[in-house]
């Protein structure tokens, strides 16, 4: 029997009473089943995820049934509901409750009023489970995001729900930890039979495990099937959801491969193009190299033999950095967890200044800036979290804060300028925090592009946006330095980087070890690289993307 | 030190004991005004404190002799009661008395002090929520937010200005600039906990807060030696509260010096104080010395 039944369901926003969020959604998940719905950010995902329990069911006009269990939503009560229908949110940070993780353990059977000893063994068992008993006693506050949200997740599972319900998890986590937490989730519905939706866009890691995947667009529901015929159907219908897909599965239809069983691992990935290229001969194993110029202007920025330490007993954050950007490139630096990448950023904005070494912004020490000089119109640092560049009501408020001083007339004029670059004009007049996460993306870039910087630092731009608002971000990214700005981002986005990056850093141990284009990079890498490159270079020499493996079917008259 | 752990024997006792025992300590330290009671506490909670943080106790106890004799010298320059002038101080007595009880006021003070170290390293804040938990849930949870809250409006705060400031927004040397600048961080940094808390909340209610009765998940068990140990507290606090009532540590020093002689009988309600404020330092002893003999055992 199906656990949730969702008929007909219709839900619009009392602000918006005649463009319904949600049109006619209908939906059965059964019990022990692994549903994964995709969708673009604003398609409706988190509305709809939220009708599915009653105290976070937004206000609106709501029309059709939801059935829990056999009986209808509104008539399962509060208490039922809260341990029977468990639900994790994006942000690993807020969801957390209590100051200390044994306390946030027991926070659920507490507020259904759970006996001691039940209590105490149901801490005990998912402390047990999930790892957490190491850091059981610690303050939430000393935890990595990646831990606070498998801390989340066992908190919820202590009440031993039916059914989890999850809305973007891993946005914020890097994606290591995003591929732990997935596989956390896979094992508590193989191991438990917890029944499991789950909205994500790491489509990569949840495909290959997940029984059904539905697809929203613009509020409904339009496929609900077995992870290869979605990813048929999306290839079929000539959706842009499609370029959410695993590399390998885009590769295969990039190829031009038709039926069959589409790849959805890296491993189903090898397997078909070794059986593509069996018994013949390739002529063309490599793509050509972008050869890099040697120019004779002046770096954008150059490190030299730089040390860095938060403390003088502590130790060394950057080890000996050695560092040149050329003007008019987007840089990569990618690299683990607490490797030093964003205090690097750090070093170059003058707010880690290192102990020893160079640092030249076009030539010129970075002591001989002045602060002023420095932050207008030469250098700017776009942070990790957008939001801490907002402080206004609106949008276009925002983008003026950056103009003060400058006459009324060019200020609106250089508004609209940036908004229509950003795609912003129709959101000057929305509040920062109601847009979202590539919205706010693109605000904070607005702003940033405002003090018209040379170069420009990004830290994790890419975090907690799906494919489409990367790939805008990307095309923003471009044009910047089309016009001749030159970017330096940090990043864990592998593919991000590989795709659209001039040239990549590999940050290790405080320092730069290797820089070269993404090609080179990526294909003298064996673990540290993309999924298209992993399921291609037994064959291929330096297939980076998944169009790089379709690109080398083709000439190799594959 | 990792949570969970405790830093020695008497901590690791039930947390209400350690409060209960704590808040005794204190009223007593201020109560008493007998120098041998003061002294008692003084040493007691320096022997307690040195425990705790053993070396690193010095150079407090340095910091807190310089309090001491700088508040006893200083009182009687503005207090000059008393029957015993020793000098002319720009023309006011300095008496024998005033300087008597400067010391007697500032050993209180430094005992109080000390006790209040003592209680800082031993009874964290998740033993006061525990215990208040128990009892208090709803003003418990609510503790426990504000302690969750505090650090992270800190942490979210250095970011916002740092993020204004690498983006030119803060870059002005003038006071009035920065003023303004300030006041923007604190708008932002509003609306970003309102907009955290949004979030919290519906975390709370998503896991039935508010649903009904809550229970309080406790860490902690009363055994045979916390029972024990709270009868001895409340019997030596008893004892001295008797004593007090019948005017044993009766201490004036003004206009003379008169104190309540400590002989004879007099001495058990002494040693009973003494008793009770050495708890936690003989038990820290006891550990120590059974560990000692353990390790030489294997």
């Amino acid at each position: 029997m199906a656990l949730f039944e969702i008929e007909h369901l219709t839900f619009a926003y009392p602000t918006a009473p005649d463009a319904p969020c949600l049109k006619d959604v209908s939906l059965a998940l059964a019990a022990g089943e692994y549903l994964a719905l995709c969708g673009k950010s604003g398609s409706g995902k988190t509305t709809f995820l939220r009708q599915l329990k009653t105290v976070l069911t937004p206000h609106g006009r709501k029309s059709g049934i939801i059935r829990f269990d056999g009986r209808t939503l509104e008539n399962v009560d509060a208490r039922e509901q809260a341990g029977r229908i468990g639900y994790v949110m994006q942000d690993p940070d807020s969801q957390i409750v209590t100051d200390k993780v044994w306390h946030e353990l027991a926070f659920g059977l507490e507020s259904l009023g759970c006996d001691q000893r039940t209590m105490r063994l149901r801490v005990a068992e998912m402390a047990s489970y999930f790892g957490i008993q190491d850091w059981f006693h610690r303050d939430v506050a000393e935890l990595s995001g990646g831990q606070k949200q498998l801390l989340n997740l066992a908190s919820v599972m202590a009440m031993q729900p039916d059914v989890l319900i999850l809305d973007e998890p891993t946005s914020q986590l890097d994606p290591i930890a995003a591929a732990d937490f997935l596989n956390t989730i896979a094992r508590l519905n193989r191991e438990l039979g917890t029944t499991i939706l789950l909205s994500e866009h790491r489509l990569e890691n949840v495909l290959p495990v997940c029984d059904r995947a539905a697809v929203m667009e613009e509020g409904r529901i339009t496929i609900a099937d077995s992870p290869r015929n979605t990813v048929a159907a999306l290839h079929a219908a000539g959706s842009d959801l499609f370029a959410a897909m695993p590399a390998p599965a885009r590769a295969y239809y990039a190829a031009g491969e038709t039926g069959g069983a589409v790849p959805l691992t890296v491993r189903d990935g090898r397997t078909w193009l070794t059986q593509k290229t069996a018994e013949k001969t390739l002529t063309d194993p490599a793509l050509p190299e972008r050869e890099l110029s040697e120019s004779s202007e002046p770096p954008a920025l150059e490190l030299k033999e730089l040390w860095f330490r938060y403390e003088k007993n502590a130790p060394d954050v950057l080890r000996d950095v050695n560092l040149q950007v050329p003007k008019g490139s987007l840089f990569a630096i990618l690299g683990g967890n607490g490797a030093g990448k964003s205090t690097l950023l750090k070093a170059v904005c003058g707010i880690c200044p290192p102990y020893r070494g160079k640092l030249l912004l076009d030539d010129v020490p970075l002591k001989k800036w002045k602060g002023k000089d420095l932050f207008r119109g030469n250098l700017a640092l776009l942070p990790q979290d957008p939001k801490n560049l907002f402080v206004k009501k609106t949008v276009r408020e925002e983008l003026a804060e950056m103009l003060e001083g400058a006459p009324k007339a060019e200020q609106s004029a250089e508004i609209e300028r940036i908004a229509a670059q950003c795609d912003l004009t129709h959101l000057l007049d929305s509040h920062p925090y109601d847009l979202s996460g590539g919205e706010q993306q693109r605000a904070a870039l607005g702003k940033v592009l405002l003090t018209r910087p040379k170069l420009l630092l990004l830290d994790e731009p890419t975090k907690g946006l799906d494919c489409f608002f990367k790939a805008e971000f990307a095309n923003l990214l471009k044009q910047f330095t089309a016009q001749g700005g030159t970017a330096v981002l940090v990043s864990h986005d592998v593919e991000f980087c590989a795709r659209y990056a001039d040239l990549v850093g590999l940050f290790f141990d405080g320092r730069l070890t290797t820089v070269n284009t993404p090609r080179r990079f990526f294909a003298d890498n064996s673990f540290y690289t993309t999924a298209a490159n992993r399921m291609s270079r037994h064959i291929f020499r330096n297939a980076v993307t998944a169009e790089d493996v379709a690109e080398l079917c083709r000439r190799n008259g594959l | 030190m990792a949570r969970g752990q405790h830093p020695d024997a008497f901590a690791a006792l039930h947390p209400a004991l350690n409060l209960i025992f704590f808040l005794a300590v204190l009223v007593w330290t201020v109560l008493l005004r007998h120098p041998a009671y003061t002294l008692v506490s003084l040493l007691a909670g320096a022997l307690y404190y040195r425990a705790l943080l053993s070396r690193r106790a010095w150079r407090t106890f340095g910091a807190l002799l310089i309090l001491m004799l700088a508040l006893t010298a200083l009182n009687p320059l503005f207090n000059t009661r008393g029957a015993h002038p020793l000098l002319t101080l720009l023309g006011r007595p300095y008496t024998l008395e005033s300087l008597c009880y400067g010391a007697s006021a500032a050993g209180m003070f430094a005992a109080a002090l000390l006790w209040f170290f003592c209680y800082g390293q031993v009874v964290t804040e998740d033993k006061l929520t525990a215990v208040l938990g128990r009892h208090l849930p709803a003003l418990s949870l609510l503790l426990v937010m504000v302690l969750r809250l505090v650090p992270a409006v800190g942490r979210r705060a250095r970011q916002l200005s740092g993020a204004r400031r690498c983006v030119g927004l803060s870059g002005s040397d003038k006071l009035s600039a920065r003023i303004g600048a300030g006041m923007t961080t604190l708008s932002a940094l509003s609306s970003a906990m309102l907009e955290g808390s949004v979030i919290t909340a519906d975390s709370m209610r998503a896991r039935g807060y508010g649903t009904g009765a809550v229970t309080s998940y406790q860490d902690t068990a009363w055994h045979r030696k916390d029972r024990l140990l709270l009868w001895a507290v409340l019997l030596l606090t008893l004892c001295t509260a008797v004593n007090f009532a019948f005017g044993g540590m009766r201490a004036d020093f003004l206009p003379t010096l008169d104190f309540a002689p400590i002989l004879g009988l007099r001495l058990i309600p002494l040693a009973g104080y003494a008793l009770l404020l050495l708890i936690p330092a003989a038990l820290h002893l006891w550990e120590e010395l059974k560990w000692h003999s353990l390790k030489s055992n294997i």
